[in-house]
């Protein structure tokens, strides 16, 4: 998929562990390390509502879409 | 819909699909039954009994032409009403009947049968998982496409057979007045129908599989 989730950079930024962001958004960290190795379909506003509030950044940060990563789907 | 509903069904189902592998597989065992006697028959005393095998054939009366006036049933209140025959089990000679033609019905009937007992298999798969609550899943989607696959099949194999019949009818030249012979061929429309729709149903189910895994993987 063209969309890239940079998760991992911003809680690497943060500091801050998958366990601990799981636990504060409120979703299982086995979906939250689904959503963070790109292996997602679809994210819920709500959930990336949550990240950007705990994580303290804008979607953009979080997300990103690169046209040269062909669609694997 | 609960479990028992499904449960029910899914027996109903097995029976009747298990009664539609007996049907064929007695007409075939009656049928290797009589050639073997006739075989036999043949062996012990060589040319002494002509070898006859049953024919099923179907009339098709014209009814301004039924000719006999024995052609009648009375009833009990002394009412009389024209007798019409319309199917008939006739014994005709062995040589009339084409060996190809034996040897491609044969064929056809062990088709039908193992092809029933795959499918019927099959379904017991699918409704094991479902019973196991693996409702969604790849394997579910195969079977009903196997099912429907082997119920197509089928109903070709019974068109086959059907124009072979009709084949075999008209080489013997059959005559009776008044009455317009054919082989007592019914055209597959249900197992066509069930097999259509299953296979779309199987065709649904995979799309649901998508919409299931992309449901899941919505974080």
């Amino acid at each position: 998929m063209p969309i890239i989730v940079n998760l991992d950079v911003m809680m690497a930024k943060r500091k801050m562990s998958l366990g601990e962001l799981s636990e504060r958004i409120g979703i299982t960290p086995s979906n939250l390390s689904i959503l963070k190795t790109g292996k997602a379909k679809a994210i819920r506003f709500n959930t990336l509502e949550s990240i950007c509030q705990i994580l303290e950044c804008q979607p953009a940060d979080i997300l990103e879409y690169r046209e040269d990563i062909e669609d694997a789907t | 819909m609960n479990k028992t509903a499904i449960y029910v069904l899914s027996i109903l189902i097995i029976i009747v699909l298990g009664l539609s592998v007996i049907s064929p597989g007695i007409d075939m065992f009656e049928s290797f039954r009589l050639g073997f006697k006739a075989g036999l028959d043949e062996a012990a005393a060589p040319g002494e009994q002509p070898i006859e095998l049953p024919y099923t054939i179907k009339f098709n009366p014209s009814v301004n032409q039924v000719l006999h006036s024995k052609d009648s049933i009375e009833f009990g209140s002394g009412e009389v009403y024209p007798l019409v025959i319309h199917e008939a089990s006739i014994r005709i000679p062995e040589r009339t009947f084409p060996i190809w033609a034996a040897w491609v019905t044969s064929l056809i009937y062990v088709t039908t049968i193992v092809l029933l007992i795959v499918l019927i298999c099959k379904f017991i798969k699918f409704i094991i998982n479902i019973s196991k609550e693996k409702i969604f899943v790849d394997v579910n989607a195969k079977y009903l496409k196997h099912f429907s696959y082997c119920l197509l099949t089928i109903s070709l194999l019974q068109i086959v057979n059907g124009i072979i019949d009709e084949a075999v009818l008209s080489d013997m030249n059959l005559l009776l007045a008044g009455y317009q012979l054919t082989s007592n061929t019914i055209f597959p429309w249900g197992n066509l129908l069930i097999g259509l729709i299953s296979l779309l149903i199987s065709i649904i189910w995979s799309r649901a599989i998508l919409i299931k895994q992309e449901q899941e993987l919505t974080i």
